[in-house]
C-alpha cells in the first residue's frame, strides 16, 4: 500500500480523473474525498500498524480472558492505548489533505465547492494582476486550522514519534 | 471448583509438532505445576487449557464437559501472565474491576469484591495508581488480584515470578500458596524453576520436548524419577551420572567402571551381564571417605576434584570420574582441594539405575 506514496500525485491524477468522471463524482466533495483517501489511507494504515503492534499481546489476551469480544477489546483496550498514535496519524493525514492543491484544482470546477488553498490561487490571481496583499492575508488565515491542530496534539505527537510504544505493561 | 482432564493433546504449528500426545488429570482444588526447560511445551499446554490456543488433536475437559470449542471468555478461568499484562491506561482498581464489569455485576458488589481482594493482597493503598507507578512486586500482586477477584473455577499462572528478584520471588511464592488456600480454584502453574515446582506443587508435571515425562508429587519425582531427564532436572545441584557395565555374580549384581565399584543386592532389577547402565547418585547421598573405609561401602566412586563451590555451611564438590561427572555436598569441616583424588561412598538404595540407551529408570 505504501507503494502509492512513492508515486508523485500527478501520476494518479489522470486515472483518478477518469474514474471520477465515469462515477459522476467530478465537481463533488465526495469525489474529492475519494481522491484524498487514495494517499491518506495507506499512510494511516502503515503508521497505525506500528502503534498497534507495540501494544503487548498479553494485554489483549488478558481482556479475552476477562470475557471481552474482539471488538470490545479494540474499543476499550487497544484504542485508548494507541490514542497518541491515532492523533498523530490524524494530524498528518489532515495536513496532507488540507495542503493538497492539485486534486481540488483538477476535480472541482465550481469556486463555491473549492478548498481553501485552491480557492486562494483562483481568487487572488487574475489574468493581469495578482493581489499579493490579499493573498498573504488569506494564506495566513488558511494556516490557522493547521497550527491549531498541530499545537493541540503536539505533546502526544512527540511521544508518538519518539517512542511509539506503550508505557507500562 | 473444576477438575481438568487433557486427553491425547497434540499441537502443531505448521509442520512442527510441539506437543505430543499429552494426557493429564488435574483434581479439583489441586495446585498443579508444569515444569520443564524452555521450549518444552509447558506454556503451550497452559494456553490450551486457557483456550488461547486451539488443539490440533485431542480433547480438553472441564468437569467432564469438553471445552474444545468453548471460547476463552466463557471457560471461567483467570490467568496471570509472565509480563503481567495489566491494562496500562487503567488504575489498579479498574484493572481489577474490568472483568467484573463485563459480567454486569452491581457496582456495589464490584466495589466490595475489589476491596476485599485488595485487602487480601495488601494492595489497598495502590488502588488509585496506574500500573506504571508500581514496582515489579506490586504489579505482580495486582495481576494476581485481577485474577482472583473474579473467583474463577481455574486459575492459570504462566511463570508469574520470573520477572522478580530472588528475594521477592521467595516471598511471592508463599503469597501465591496463601492465596490458593484462601480461594477454592484449581490452579495450574507454569515454571522453568524446579525449586519453585518442588516447593509449590501438590503435584508436578515434568515436560521436555513437548512430552510429559512424569506426573507425581514432589517426593515421588525426587525419589523415583522415571527417566534420566526427570532425575537430572529435579534437584539442585543436579544428580550425577556414571556409565557402568553390569556383571552378575550369583545373586549379586556388580556394576563396574574403572573408577567405581557398586554392589547391588536385593533389587528386582532385570539386568544381564554385559548390559550397559547409567547410575545416578544425588549429591547429598555421597559421603567423603578414606580409601580404607570405602572398602566396606556398597558404592565407592573415585574421581578427581574439578571445582569446589563454597556455600557457607557446606561445599559442593564437582568430581570427574572416568564414567561421568558427580557432584557431592560435603560438610565444611572436611576440606577438599582442587585436583585432589577422592573417594565417595554411597548406600546402594540411594543409587538410581537408568538404561544407558533409552534413559528409562530400571526398577
Amino acid at each position: 500500500m505504501l507503494l502509492f506514496r512513492m508515486l508523485p500525485l500527478v501520476v494518479l491524477l489522470a486515472p483518478l480523473y477518469l474514474l471520477l468522471l465515469h462515477a459522476r463524482l467530478l465537481d463533488t466533495h465526495t469525489g474529492l474525498v475519494v481522491g484524498f483517501v487514495t494517499f491518506g489511507l495507506p499512510f494511516a494504515v502503515w503508521m497505525l500498524k506500528s502503534f498497534i503492534d507495540a501494544v503487548p499481546i498479553e494485554i489483549e489476551e488478558a481482556a479475552r480472558v476477562d470475557g471481552y469480544t474482539r471488538w470490545q477489546i479494540v474499543r476499550k483496550v487497544v484504542v485508548p492505548l494507541i490514542l497518541p498514535g491515532l492523533l498523530t496519524t490524524a494530524t498528518f493525514v489532515f495536513m496532507e489533505a488540507w495542503n493538497n492543491l492539485i486534486y481540488p484544482l483538477t476535480f472541482i470546477n465550481t469556486l463555491e465547492k473549492q478548498t481553501l488553498p485552491a480557492a486562494l490561487v483562483l481568487t487572488f490571481t487574475g489574468q493581469f494582476k495578482t493581489d499579493w496583499g490579499g493573498m498573504m492575508a488569506a494564506a495566513t488565515l488558511t494556516t490557522l486550522p493547521l497550527m491549531i491542530a498541530f499545537f493541540a496534539v503536539q505533546r502526544s505527537m512527540v511521544r508518538g514519534l519518539t517512542t511509539g510504544a506503550v508505557a507500562g505493561a | 471448583m473444576a477438575k481438568i482432564s487433557l486427553r491425547n493433546i497434540e499441537k502443531r504449528y505448521d509442520a512442527t509438532l510441539v506437543l505430543h500426545d499429552c494426557s493429564l488429570d488435574i483434581a479439583d482444588h489441586e495446585f498443579m505445576v508444569l515444569v520443564g526447560p524452555s521450549g518444552s511445551g509447558k506454556t503451550t499446554l497452559l494456553r490450551i487449557i486457557a483456550g488461547l490456543e486451539r488443539v490440533s488433536g485431542g480433547e480438553v475437559f472441564f468437569d467432564d464437559a469438553c471445552v474444545n470449542d468453548v471460547d476463552v471468555g466463557d471457560r471461567d478461568i483467570a490467568m496471570v501472565f509472565q509480563n503481567y499484562g495489566l491494562y496500562p491506561h487503567m488504575s489498579v482498581y479498574d484493572n481489577m474491576a474490568f472483568g467484573l464489569r463485563r459480567r454486569k455485576l452491581a457496582t456495589a458488589d464490584i466495589d466490595a469484591r475489589v476491596r476485599r481482594t485488595a485487602q487480601l493482597l495488601d494492595i489497598e493503598p495502590l488502588l488509585a495508581r496506574r500500573p506504571r507507578q508500581l514496582s515489579g512486586g506490586q504489579r505482580q500482586r495486582v495481576a494476581l488480584g485481577r485474577a482472583i477477584v473474579r473467583d474463577p473455577a481455574v486459575f492459570l499462572l504462566d511463570e508469574p515470578l520470573s520477572n522478580l528478584d530472588a528475594h521477592l520471588r521467595v516471598q511471592m511464592r508463599a503469597e501465591i500458596l496463601k492465596v490458593h488456600r484462601a480461594v477454592t480454584a484449581t490452579a495450574v502453574y507454569v515454571t522453568h524453576d524446579q525449586v519453585e515446582a518442588l516447593t509449590m506443587g501438590d503435584r508436578i508435571v515434568v515436560m521436555n520436548g513437548g512430552r510429559i515425562h512424569q506426573v507425581g508429587t514432589p517426593g515421588e519425582l525426587y525419589d523415583r524419577p522415571v527417566d534420566r531427564f526427570v532425575a537430572s532436572f529435579i534437584g539442585t545441584p543436579q544428580m550425577g551420572f556414571v556409565e557402568c557395565h553390569v556383571e552378575r555374580i550369583a545373586d549379586r549384581l556388580e556394576l563396574t567402571t574403572p573408577a567405581a565399584r557398586i554392589d547391588l543386592v536385593d533389587r528386582d532389577v532385570q539386568l544381564q551381564s554385559g548390559n550397559r547402565v547409567t547410575i545416578g547418585i544425588r549429591p547429598e547421598c555421597l559421603a567423603l571417605l578414606s580409601d580404607a573405609d570405602a572398602q566396606s561401602a556398597d558404592v565407592a566412586v573415585r574421581g578427581t576434584v574439578q571445582v569446589v563451590e563454597m556455600l557457607g555451611a557446606e561445599h559442593y564438590v564437582h568430581v570427574a570420574t572416568d564414567g561421568g561427572a558427580l557432584t557431592a555436598r560435603v560438610p565444611r569441616h572436611q576440606s577438599v582441594k582442587v585436583d585432589e583424588t577422592v573417594t565417595f561412598a554411597a548406600s546402594a538404595r540411594d543409587v538410581h539405575l537408568f538404561d544407558a540407551d533409552t534413559g528409562r529408570a530400571l526398577r
